[in-house]
């Protein structure tokens, strides 16, 4: 029992680590690590609701953290927010009628294209003191990675930075720090939704979140002083792993 | 120099994150003390769950706690904002389902 216990923990600080030095959430990693390792026996389903509850502990431990270095642009967050929560409302009402294998097939390009830009202006960051441009623009893109998000459970997180930094002007650790806030608000309506219809395992979620919110205050804690160009270049190694695993789903759907 | 409001939504979710993370806490270490002493199953479950519900919780009352901030602060257009995306969010709660 402890080994299993702690072994959740480590799962836990690894993902609430590398979630809040991203601003992912740190589904990626709970996801497969639950359902992979057999000494688990976790479903899909088992390790996507310990997932959402741990993301709402990557978001809950970085930012705290990020608004007292003030990092987090909490306007900037709110005015998405509108954006991503609509979208995550389209997105789980047409669920049923979207054809899930093309989505699975755009997103990636969104991923692909979004790791080439931020590859191209790696050594670029944008001025804290310039204000953002193209809000509209901003919203209906995060609109859309709402969507992605409601459909699959995964995404929101890695458009959201990307719009923020790319789009809007954003400088890379206030995006990542920004989408942090944003994170949670959805991951808490998803866990309560889980919690409701009893689907969240409370004897392993409880070490994973431990562990989540511990890697995540270790993360946030890093993220000032991480040099903007790894951290970069980690984001786009993350987006494009997810993007190649959902491009792999959506063309074995076809076949 | 931190803002206001980011020093009121610290405050709003390292109080709400810090409770249900310790709930937790306590319920993972009765876990782990029940191999050597005896303890009731339903405390612990308990515990995790009362944590859980906090935690939930939590990023929706720093929505609205930003939003009461904006409109104390007279910035109307920001505090429509933020309860708009307050109410997107409460829907959620309702229609993911």
């Amino acid at each position: 029992m402890i080994p299993y216990l702690f072994l959740l923990l480590i799962i836990g600080i690894s993902a609430g680590f590398l979630g809040a030095l991203l601003g992912l959430g740190g589904g990626i990693v709970i996801v497969p690590a639950l359902t992979l390792i057999p000494y688990f026996h976790m479903t899909i389903h088992e390790a996507i609701a310990i997932s959402m509850t741990g993301v709402l502990a990557t978001s809950l431990g970085g930012t705290s953290r990020f608004l007292s270095e003030g990092l987090t642009d909490l306007k900037l967050g709110t005015l998405l927010m509108l954006g991503t929560t609509s979208g995550a409302i389209a997105g789980s009402l047409l669920s049923h009628t979207l054809k899930s294998n093309v989505l699975e097939m755009i997103f990636p390009l969104v991923l692909f294209y979004a790791s080439y830009e931020m590859l191209k202006n790696q050594y670029k960051d944008n001025n804290p003191d310039i204000p953002y441009r193209h809000p509209i623009i901003g919203i209906g893109l995060a609109f859309l990675a709402g969507v992605f998000a409601g459909v699959f459970g995964v995404g929101g997180g890695a458009i959201n930075v990307s719009v923020m930094h790319l789009v809007m002007g954003a400088p890379m650790k206030a995006a990542t720090a920004t989408s942090n806030f944003m994170i949670g608000t959805t991951a808490s309506a998803a866990t309560f939704v889980y919690l409701l219809k009893g689907a969240i395992n409370l004897y392993a979620a409880t070490p994973v979140v431990l562990g989540v919110f511990t890697g995540a205050q270790i993360g946030s804690r890093l993220l000032k002083r991480i040099n903007t160009v790894l951290l970069k270049r980690i984001f786009v190694i993350i987006m494009l792993l997810v993007a190649f695993e959902m491009l792999y789903h959506g063309i074995r759907g076809y076949l | 120099m931190i803002g206001s409001d980011r020093k009121i939504v610290s405050s709003v979710i390292k109080t709400g994150s810090y409770t249900g993370i310790g709930l937790l806490t306590l319920g993972f270490v009765l876990e782990l003390m029940s191999s050597i002493v005896h303890i009731q199953a339903g405390v612990m479950h308990d515990l995790s769950l009362s944590g859980i519900v906090i935690l939930i919780f939590t990023p929706v009352s720093a929505m609205v706690s930003l939003s009461v901030y904006f409109a104390y602060t007279r910035q109307w257009k920001w505090a429509a904002v933020a309860a708009f995306a307050g109410i997107l969010i409460a829907a959620t709660f309702v229609m993911i389902r």
